[in-house]
């Protein structure tokens, strides 16, 4: 939408990834006086509102296979995606490690609780992760939480309702949530991108794409940086 | 007894549910996923799913799904016996190609090749192994352009393979299994990704004690030969003799 002389974008990101788009659209105003306005939610959710028809101009996910959704469902402009940057996998457990959670083996220790999501970027993470080491069963049965996706899992962690979590090795940056990472061996690293891309519905495509493309520069790419996102190496 | 298998781990579930028929006299029917599986899961909607609405209108004593995840969904309904669950295996994400090899694939960097056409699906157990594989190789990007096809299941994957509408998929090892015309290529070592096959008793089984001795039985080393017949691997019976802990 062009109000006036300033183009104006809406930009629909799942919440944690919300955070470094939101502190990239600021530097991209500042930069461009083009406002990209970030609205953070569960894809599960504003997904099915898009398919509706709710306007807005492009989309941001944790995972690649929300964006295969997306895609798959005719949403968006082919050849738009672009990765802005991929996380890695880790354990997160409340602050000062109270369950002293050191690596996977501790998850199987009679008594700990562990949470995962079911929805979102880290779906199946927790399947791929103990499948590799065989301890599918024994961490399986010490699951005590499944939280509907990563925000909701964050505040489980908070809370202390669980000593681990299957998640993201920087998701110890999110504001408000008080959580530290147990980094895995490098063998044991799952890696998911945050990609994004531009609707097929999108009043302004060609500024949305400029702003994917600049999501690529250096500036930007400090700024994910900054908040753990780490380059999506080999391209 | 009536099992709900998602259909590309129902061929060694057809072959063990036979062994077991015939051994205990018991008839059990195993059902594959419908239309609602094809067109209803989705992994990013609000709805619920395809293979949870299935297993859950179906009246099935148990279920079996390709991932954990597709059991987790399960167990966010009310459905799962509590402490039924139980992975009968691991299978392994692989490079498949049709047998011909037309595309001239031979390893994963061939798939960001310009002009490589490829297939993955978006659905249940196949959910975003590509990018967990391709993400390990640093290539999330060159190979998703190359994506030409985004397919919803294991057969419809297997159908563009066999129709040669694609050079290669990202599937698990254990599909050349389904059609001589598809060939597995292994991953390195490094990019490999294994999910669990799960399995889990429903409430309102009309022999529970039946269901959980089946599933013991699909978890038995003669249940296993079965599925390594099959494609499904169980690296730690091969490296210790152990097999995959809780048996």
């Amino acid at each position: 939408m062009t109000s006036g002389s300033t183009t104006r974008l809406t930009a629909y990101s799942a919440f944690v990834p919300a955070l470094p788009l939101q502190d990239a659209a600021d530097l991209y105003r500042s930069e461009t006086g083009v406002d990209v306005t970030v609205r953070p939610g569960r894809p599960e959710q504003w997904m099915p509102r898009l398919i509706d028809g709710e306007p807005a101009d492009l989309i941001c996910c944790g995972a690649e296979f929300l964006l295969d959704f997306a895609e798959s469902k005719d949403l968006l402009i082919s050849g738009t995606r672009r990765s802005v940057g991929r996380r890695c996998s880790g354990l997160i457990v409340p602050a000062g490690n109270p369950g002293s959670i050191s690596g996977l083996e501790d998850l199987v220790r009679p008594g700990v609780r562990v949470g995962v999501a079911v929805e979102g970027c880290t779906l199946g993470l927790w399947d791929e992760i103990s499948g590799r080491v065989l301890l599918t069963e024994k961490i399986r049965a010490r699951i005590a939480v499944r939280a509907r996706g990563c925000g909701a899992l964050l505040g489980v962690v908070t809370r202390g309702e669980v000593d681990a979590a299957f998640g993201w090795v920087n998701m110890d940056r999110v504001p408000e949530m008080s959580v530290e990472v147990v980094r895995l061996p490098g063998e044991l690293a799952i890696y998911r991108s945050t990609g994004v891309g531009v609707l097929k519905g999108a009043g302004e495509p060609r500024a949305a794409g400029r702003f994917v493309e600049w999501l690529l520069s250096p500036g930007a790419r400090a700024v994910y940086r900054r908040w753990g996102w780490e380059r999506t190496t080999g391209e | 007894m009536r099992v709900f298998c998602a259909t590309g781990s129902a061929p060694p579930v057809v072959a063990a549910a036979r062994l077991y028929s015939r051994r205990h006299a018991v008839e059990i029917e195993v059902e594959v996923c419908g239309r609602q599986c094809r067109e209803g899961h989705d992994g990013a909607h609000s709805e619920p799913h395809g293979f949870t609405t299935e297993v859950l209108t179906g009246g099935y004593a148990l279920a079996i799904a390709g991932s954990e995840a597709d059991i987790d969904d399960l167990e966010m309904t009310t459905a799962v016996t509590p402490g039924s669950r139980r992975s009968l295996g691991l299978r392994e994400a692989a490079i498949l190609t049709p047998a011909n090899g037309p595309g001239g694939i031979r390893s994963f960097d061939d798939l960001s090749r310009p002009g490589t056409r490829i297939a993955v699906s978006t659905i249940d157990c196949l959910r975003g192994v590509w990018e967990d594989v391709a993400s390990r190789a640093g290539c999330v990007d060159p190979v998703r352009r190359n994506i030409t096809h985004r397919v919803t299941g294991c057969m419809a994957l297997i159908e563009t393979l066999i129709q040669g509408r694609v050079d290669a998929a990202i599937g698990w090892s254990s599909f050349v299994h389904f059609h001589p015309d598809i060939t597995s290529i292994p991953l390195p070592e490094s990019y490999r990704i294994f999910r669990s096959t799960g399995a889990a008793v429903l409430e309102g089984a009309g022999d529970p004690a039946l269901a959980g001795s089946f599933i013991d039985f699909l978890c038995s080393d003669e249940g296993r030969d079965v599925f390594s017949r099959h494609g499904w691997v169980y690296p730690a019976h091969e490296s210790s003799g152990a097999g995959q802990e809780g048996r």
